[in-house]
């Protein structure tokens, strides 16, 4: 009798235990809302998705697309410095700028399912789709003026696939630390594990926190991606600045897993892209802006990129890695303002 | 709803279990009364944790005795003690026939972790079954792990509010982790000493992949009866 009671009392306990916490999954929560929960965001509808979308300026200027690293490892919000003013200029006094969050990524609608993921394999997160977005973005605010892109990382390459499919539609590109244009290179950079110390305390953080959080649903995988990265797991090659970090809106652990999904690589994850095959057809100089601090995506890699392209040109940024987009947006707008002001 | 079905389960167990009998002393269980230290080692939600443990076996009046006792991790030699486990232990023999023996247990769980970004404290409770053969020197078998956390509480730091998400709310969150494991248990008796090793695979409680971190877990430990 007494031990039932016992029990009884264990397992009242207990329902009352796991009545009381909120939901870990409810937007806003652990980890923001996206334009899905939340319709005060700033959002377009395109390619049957609704992506987190903003613009500066004067709609009558130029437009400029900002396309951001990833996939999923990035959003917007890393361009968001380089909207100030420098020197007395500013990209909104002659251009009209817009920023989004690709599919998958940032505040933008989530894909996929978590194993799919982890395959390369989710079908809303792929090549295609990445470019039918972007097409539908120039349509919608550009559909007769030649347009303007910038892309950072993966956002580089996500240009790239623009300029190959509409060579004819794009004035200029700015691309800042790119990544590779086709399979060929990306398959020799053979990028190493994140982690450098396996007895360190972001390894022994990561590792313990899956006591406490695990990462079985969108939410949660988000927010254990967040531990990685943000609790030094990055990786070391790419020389983040460590006391003025790069911000994020939501780390897109599904689209990052997935990587560049079934249409840019294979099932034992071999990279099959190819954004070269029309690139000759682009004249026009393409600027690229590379930090000093990069081991991996160096002025002699993007050697390999360029020589794709008919015209470009290299410029340096000295005192800073990958986040150079963050670090040093004041650089970037000079460049970018000079090289404009040459092309266009 | 899973917790309370082994909950049910494991009492159900308990109660079954009839009046003691002769007890043989037998690798990896303990007799009425005698006394276990250990310590332990290996790869357990961290690389070379360490492990101390207390545990001594008590006649409740069932077929054999239970194992109540208690144990405290911390990880990586790192005894800073922002990252630590503490578990209440129990575990009962709810059939045994000749050497074949099933064991069940449960221990609550108290895990927690600081981390640049959040520090989290987890409350839960462990549900094992092992399913082996035991004699006086060996005990050998299958072992299966499920860790439910029933609630945790969460606190973000500066780093989280200022670089990802300023709006997160701190407090306590229902159903954070699950946890199971499934693995083989060796243990040898060596007069006052038992020897074990266990290992197997490691996944959450919908069998999901850990990010970033292995998906096995091994361990070594030592143990001195008194």
């Amino acid at each position: 009798m007494q031990k039932t009671i016992l029990i009884i009392c264990a397992l009242a306990s207990i329902i009352l235990l796991s009545s009381c916490g909120k939901d870990p999954l409810e937007a806003n929560n652990l980890v923001p809302a996206t334009v899905d929960d939340d319709s005060a965001l700033p959002a377009l509808e395109v390619n049957n998705t609704r992506l987190h979308l903003e613009t500066f300026g004067d709609p009558n200027n130029q437009a400029i697309i900002f396309l951001h690293g990833g996939p999923g490892t990035g959003d917007y919000r890393a361009f968001t410095r380089m909207l100030e003013r420098y020197d007395g200029y500013a990209l909104t006094d002659s251009f009209f700028v817009i920023m989004y969050d690709q599919r998958g990524a940032g505040l933008s609608r989530r894909y996929g399912d978590i194993n799919a993921a982890y395959s390369n394999s989710v079908p809303e997160l792929s090549l295609a789709n990445y470019l039918q977005d972007l097409e539908g973005i120039v349509d919608h605010f550009s559909p007769n003026q030649k347009i303007i892109l910038f892309g950072h990382s993966w956002g580089g390459m996500h240009a790239m696939m623009y300029v190959n499919a509409h060579p004819e539609k794009v004035a200029a590109v700015i691309l800042s630390e790119p990544g590779s244009f086709n399979a060929a290179i990306e398959n020799e950079l053979a990028l190493g594990i994140a982690s450098t110390n396996l007895l360190g305390e972001a390894t022994n953080d990561v590792y313990w926190s899956h006591q406490n959080i695990s990462p079985n649903n969108h939410q949660m995988l988000d927010y254990s991606f967040m531990n990685g990265f943000y609790n030094g797991l990055g990786p070391d090659y790419y020389h983040f600045s460590e006391t003025d970090l790069l911000p994020i809106f939501r780390f897109g652990s599904v689209a990052s897993l997935n990587d560049l999904g079934a249409d840019g690589m294979d099932a034992d994850g071999v990279y099959t892209f190819d954004f070269t095959t029309n690139l000759s057809q682009f004249t026009t100089k393409v600027l690229f802006i590379n930090g000093d601090l990069n081991e991996i995506l160096t002025p002699e890699f993007q050697d390999k990129n360029r020589a794709y392209l008919p015209n470009s040109e290299l410029k340096m940024i000295y005192g800073v890695g990958h986040d150079l987009i963050w670090i040093k947006p004041g650089e970037h707008i000079e460049l970018v303002k000079n090289y404009l002001d040459e092309v266009l | 709803m899973r917790t309370i079905l082994v909950l049910l389960l494991l009492n159900l167990f308990y109660s079954n279990a009839t009046i003691a009998q002769e007890e043989v002393l037998r690798s990896g269980m303990l007799s009425s009364n005698e006394n276990l230290i250990g310590i332990t080692t290996g790869m357990d939600y961290s690389i070379l944790p360490l492990t101390l443990s207390y545990q001594r076996g008590i006649d409740v009046n069932l077929k054999h005795p239970i194992r109540l006792g208690a144990e405290f991790t911390v990880p990586m030699f790192d005894f800073d003690l922002l990252d630590f486990r503490f578990k209440v232990l129990s575990e009962a023999t709810i059939l045994r026939k000749n050497n074949f023996e099933i064991r069940g247990g449960m221990n609550l769980t108290l895990v927690h972790t600081k981390m640049q970004t959040e520090s989290m404290t987890s409350i839960g409770a462990d549900f094992d079954l092992f399913v082996g053969f035991t004699n006086d020197k060996w005990n050998v078998g299958l072992k299966a792990r499920y860790n439910q956390v029933v609630t945790t509480f969460i606190k973000h730091t500066d780093k989280y509010r200022d670089n990802v998400f300023e709006g997160a709310v701190d407090g306590w969150y229902r159903s954070t982790a699950s946890n199971l494991r499934i693995g083989v248990l060796l243990n040898y008796r060596i007069k006052k000493f038992d020897i074990h090793i266990e290992g197997g695979i490691s996944r959450t409680g919908t069998f999901q992949s850990y990010l970033f971190v292995p998906t096995i877990y091994g361990l070594v430990g030592v143990n001195f009866r008194f």
